[in-house]
């Protein structure tokens, strides 16, 4: 019994520590076309994912003109906004997406400083 | 539980008004592109300047004209690069009907284009008319655009002006390329027709030659001018020939191993008389071991003629010419070690160890003179067909242009290069390099052991020998008088056939001559002949199929079998062979080659023969089982 204690601890903690590095990321990039900012938002978050999402991610890029309704529904004022649809919870960043750190934060992927 | 309830609804606020107070933030700094609007019908979408200058840039700086139209026909937007196609300010643009800039014979097309347009999608060629008042080719493309975008058609204008010079260059070239084929196929026509005329000429000559103890001194100096500017003629027509070859790539190659001083002697004994004749001194130098080449003799001769030649004629009455031959590494190489050194250091048997297969060893022959040399605006064309310096006007120095492209050609056939170094007024050097046959270079590199190749060369200065220039037409010749044979003569040239015929007459046998193929059929039944000398190009029958024949008849069959034709490629010697002949002469052949032939032919035709050579053949004669002479092939090379 003992032993199964320290067993369940034990997985308790790995879940804790584990979990974050497990998740699948869904992320979407609303973007106005080509724009400077648009692409640099692209690269950064491209950066970001293939460094530290490796096989677990999927990154939508949808142009706003071409898709308005798409917008509308998913409740987007103005671009480049990126949205994390998993995991939960729902988060929205809007602007300047080319400053890494910000965006690791967004993403809940570097704890608060 | 409602405690923990009210905190996730509290953290969850939290979040809400940090990302609104982030967009603002966002908005405020001007971070944003865009913004998304919802209107009653579904969603606008509301740029900033920043998203909308990427597409304006693409518009304006692309190499179409792009327009807008609306719905009846007018410029509703142009991009700067139409405006520059019809040669106007952007401002004077919009609001004109577009088809102002169609010429008027072409408007009706492009309405039917627009009208296509409004609907979907249409394309087509047209022309706009530029401010100066040009003509531009160009391809327009009509797209209708969506209701609400405030025009009706888009609209793409490509200019085909450059498309159009490549269409005409190409034209151009086509062109060029078919009248080149002409040309050559007129020269080979030429040359071949050329030649027809010589053999009856040839023989006249010959007839006359027979009669010189009863000719008077005008009549021996006529004859002597008729000789000498025959032989003139023959050689520009073996020339011509020789191009025609060269141009249709039709030059072959008879390869054998031979050692390169045989050639360079050979070809050296040729160019002697005018060399001595110019008074200039050719020093010779030649490795002192033997150096094999996998090579046509005749047409490596013929390079080291041509250069030779040249070096004689490009060089001012008594100056020096120097031809070299030296064994090098090829460029393979780039080893220190020189063949020399491994002559020196491998042991006999081991040098395959020591020597990459990479590795090729090559024969550089320099052909040097002190003449006149090559100005630098022509040097880069040295090589080419048709090019030669500029002739003075008190020295003429002759030829055609072909010589050079001639030795360039067979050097590379051979595998080899050839280049040229020259400044005008400082002589010439033309350096050939061939490939030594590889086997025979590792034998004769082992050969050479210890000793210091090349620095023993040998000179050879001309000697005052008094031999005369080799004349196409060799008249001295002995017409001794042979066995009495009886000669059918074939040729649907008159005169040819009729010429030979005396010729033959005169020398002792008794001839008849017929002037088609059916004709020499009936002639050999009715005459019995024991040669038939057959021209190939004949009326009715062709000489292959009426030799054929006479193989194929049992009287007729011991017949000896001379073809005697202008075609002097390859495969026809094979044809002949194949038909039963023989042998084979190109014409104009000498007589004394035919003579050669007659000596070896006894009255009863093909039983005389030499044993040393076999025959391909299958047919054997019955009568006799001597073997059959294989078919003699003469041509003369230029």
């Amino acid at each position: 019994m003992k032993s199964n204690d320290s067993n369940t601890t034990e997985a308790f903690e790995m879940m804790l520590t584990k979990s974050p590095a497990e998740e699948h990321y869904v992320l979407r990039l609303y973007v106005t076309g080509m724009t400077p900012r648009s692409t640099e938002a692209f690269a950064t978050i491209k950066a970001i994912c293939d460094e530290r999402l490796q096989g677990r991610y999927e990154l939508e890029v949808i142009d706003i003109y071409q898709h308005p309704q798409l917008a509308i529904d998913e409740q987007i004022i103005a671009v480049p906004t990126l949205v994390k649809k998993l995991p939960a919870p729902l988060r929205r960043l809007v602007g300047d997406l080319s400053n890494e750190d910000r965006v690791l934060l967004g993403l809940d992927l570097r704890r608060k400083p | 539980m409602t405690n923990t309830n009210q905190q996730t609804e509290i953290a969850e606020l939290r979040l809400r008004l940090e990302e609104a107070e982030e967009t603002i933030r966002a908005i405020r700094s001007g971070a944003v592109d865009a913004f998304v609007v919802e209107v009653p019908d579904g969603a606008r979408v509301y740029t900033l300047e920043t998203a909308d200058r990427p597409y304006r840039l693409l518009v304006e700086e692309m190499q179409q004209g792009a327009l807008t139209l609306s719905d009846d026909g007018t410029i509703a937007y142009c991009n700067r690069r139409f405006a520059d196609l019809v040669g106007r300010p952007l401002e004077r643009l919009l609001g004109v009907a577009f088809r102002a800039f169609i010429p008027l014979d072409a408007r009706t097309d492009y309405e039917s284009l627009l009208q296509q347009g409004r609907a979907g999608l249409s394309h087509g060629e047209s022309h706009v008319q530029n401010a100066d008042g040009t003509l531009v080719p160009v391809f327009l493309t009509l797209n209708a655009l969506p209701p609400d975008s405030g025009a009706a058609v888009g609209l793409l204008v490509t200019d085909l002006t450059a498309q159009r010079h490549h269409e005409k260059l190409n034209a151009l070239l086509e062109a060029l390329k078919e009248s080149d084929l002409r040309k050559n196929e007129f020269l080979a026509m030429l040359s071949h027709e050329l030649r027809s005329p010589l053999a009856p000429i040839t023989n006249a000559l010959q007839l006359l030659g027979l009669e010189q103890a009863n000719e008077n001194p005008t009549q021996q100096q006529a004859r002597g001018i008729i000789e000498r500017q025959m032989g003139q003629l023959q050689h520009l027509i073996d020339v011509l020939l020789e191009v025609s070859r060269i141009t249709t790539g039709r030059v072959q190659l008879h390869r054998e191993r031979l050692v390169v001083s045989d050639i360079v002697l050979g070809a050296v004994e040729t160019v002697r008389p005018l060399i001595e004749e110019l008074r200039h001194e050719l020093t010779v130098s030649l490795p002192p071991e033997p150096i094999w080449l996998y090579a046509d003799a005749a047409r490596l001769e013929q390079v080291l003629v041509n250069l030779l030649t040249n070096a004689a004629k490009y060089t001012d009455d008594g100056g020096r010419i120097w031809l070299t031959v030296e064994r090098a590494n090829g460029k393979a190489s780039g080893g220190r070690q020189s063949p020399e050194e491994i002559g020196e250091h491998a042991p006999t048997g081991k040098l395959g160890g020591l020597t990459p297969p990479a590795r090729l060893e090559e024969v550089i022959i320099r052909v040097r003179d002190t003449g006149v040399g090559i100005s630098s605006a022509l040097l880069p064309h040295i090589f080419d067909l048709f090019t030669q310096a500029e002739r003075s006007l008190d020295r003429s120095q002759g030829g055609l242009g072909i010589g050079l492209a001639l030795v360039q050609r067979l050097t590379e056939l051979h595998g080899g290069t050839v280049e040229a170094h020259s400044a005008y007024g400082e002589g010439s050097q033309f350096i050939v390099r061939l490939p030594i046959e590889s086997d025979e270079a590792r034998v004769s590199g082992i050969r050479r052991g210890g000793l210091a190749a090349g620095s023993s060369p040998v000179t050879s200065t001309p000697p005052h020998s008094t031999a005369p220039v080799a004349s196409a037409i060799p008249l001295k010749t002995p017409l001794a008088s042979a066995t009495p044979l009886r000669v059918l003569v074939v040729d649907d040239n008159v005169d040819t056939a009729e010429t030979l015929g005396m010729l033959l007459c005169a020398t002792g046998h008794d001839v008849r001559t017929a002037h088609d193929g059916l004709a020499a059929l009936e002639a050999a039944l009715d005459y019995l002949p024991s040669v038939a000398v057959l021209d190939i190009g004949l009326p009715g029958l062709n000489g292959y199929e009426v030799a054929k024949r006479i193989r194929q008849d049992p009287v007729l069959k011991h017949i000896v079998l001379i073809a005697l034709t202008g075609y002097g490629q390859e495969l026809d010697h094979e044809t002949s062979l194949q038909a039963g002949f023989d042998h084979h002469l190109v014409k104009p052949a000498r007589f004394a080659q035919l003579q050669q032939i007659l000596a070896t032919v006894s009255v009863s035709g093909r039983a005389l023969a030499t044993g040393a050579m076999t025959s391909k053949q299958t047919q054997k004669p019955a009568a006799s089982a001597v073997p059959l002479m294989r078919p003699t092939t003469l041509e003369v090379v230029p």
